[in-house]
């Protein structure tokens, strides 16, 4: 692990799970809230690692939208806004529910995801050919003209 | 000390709030650029404002805007996508491949007549 900030949230889990081992509970009780707070301590962590570098360009995200040929991709567009609209809506309904169960995703967004996805590989796939294509056909570059071998030495 | 729900809570919001906020950012001060979104390309090679591209986008912010509201609305379900909504999304798709499709196929039509005539 080279990344001091990835160590450090690491560190910063274990004392938090350490803590909690001290607090009089019950063994299983505080297992599971040592891992439980461990597993989220780490997550934040991580995530806030990934969002630093994000916003400081460590992670480009200038080709996030590009197309092969240059300019945004509207299928990719799409596909991001998606995401985040169904990540989002996702997020509410756990967060609004009080039974801690898992919530049913219906069909139809299901049917929205993959409408979404299929369009950006198949995008994609138009795009390879239209590249490989062009490779087809554009003329190769001359071949250089090689120095003639100098003769080998008797 | 807040309970893990809680904390779970707060933490999801922040890291979704945080990562919405940072694209949103990146999109707006073109860090992330969005230049020929709505540009279609002939097989000449050639760009042009692409109609398909225009209705995908109008029918991609409307879905995702009417969709959030419904959920704000009623956060205890996640709501059904209407079949109509999906069929335009679906059509909208269509005629945005379609048109990527025939400039590919124009392009290979281009390079054989070229490569007939050299």
């Amino acid at each position: 692990m080279k990344d001091p900030a990835a160590l450090v949230s690491l560190l910063v889990a274990v004392v938090a799970a350490a803590i909690i081992f001290f607090l009089p509970f019950g063994h299983r009780e505080k297992l599971e809230l040592a891992a439980g707070y461990a597993l989220l301590i780490l997550i934040f962590f991580y995530g806030m690692v990934v969002l630093s570098k994000m916003m400081t360009g460590a992670i480009d995200l200038k080709l996030l939208l590009g197309e092969s040929g240059g300019g945004a991709s509207m299928s990719r567009f799409q596909l991001l806004i998606f995401t985040f609209v169904i990540g989002l809506s996702f997020f509410f309904v756990v967060t609004s529910n009080t039974e801690a169960k898992f919530p049913d995703i219906p069909q139809s967004v299901l049917a929205l995801l993959g409408i979404s996805a299929t369009t950006y590989g198949v995008s994609k796939g138009i795009q390879a050919s239209s590249g490989l294509h062009s490779k087809e056909a554009a003329p190769g570059p001359a071949p250089t003209p090689q120095p003639p071998k100098a003769p080998l030495n008797p | 000390m807040p309970t893990i729900a809680q904390l779970a809570r707060w933490e999801g919001s922040v890291l979704l709030g945080a990562f919405c906020v940072t694209l949103c950012w990146k999109l707006l001060t073109a860090k992330i650029p969005l230049h020929e979104l709505l540009q279609g390309d002939r097989a000449d090679g050639s760009s042009y404002v692409s109609s398909g591209r225009i209705q995908l986008l109008i029918v991609t912010l409307f879905a995702s805007v009417s969709y959030l509201m419904k959920v704000i609305h009623d956060p205890r379900v996640i709501p059904e996508i209407p079949a109509g909504l999906l069929a335009a999304l679906g059509g909208s798709q269509a005629t945005y491949l379609g048109g990527k499709a025939n400039a590919l196929l124009g392009l290979f039509r281009n390079t054989g007549q070229n490569r007939r005539t050299s």
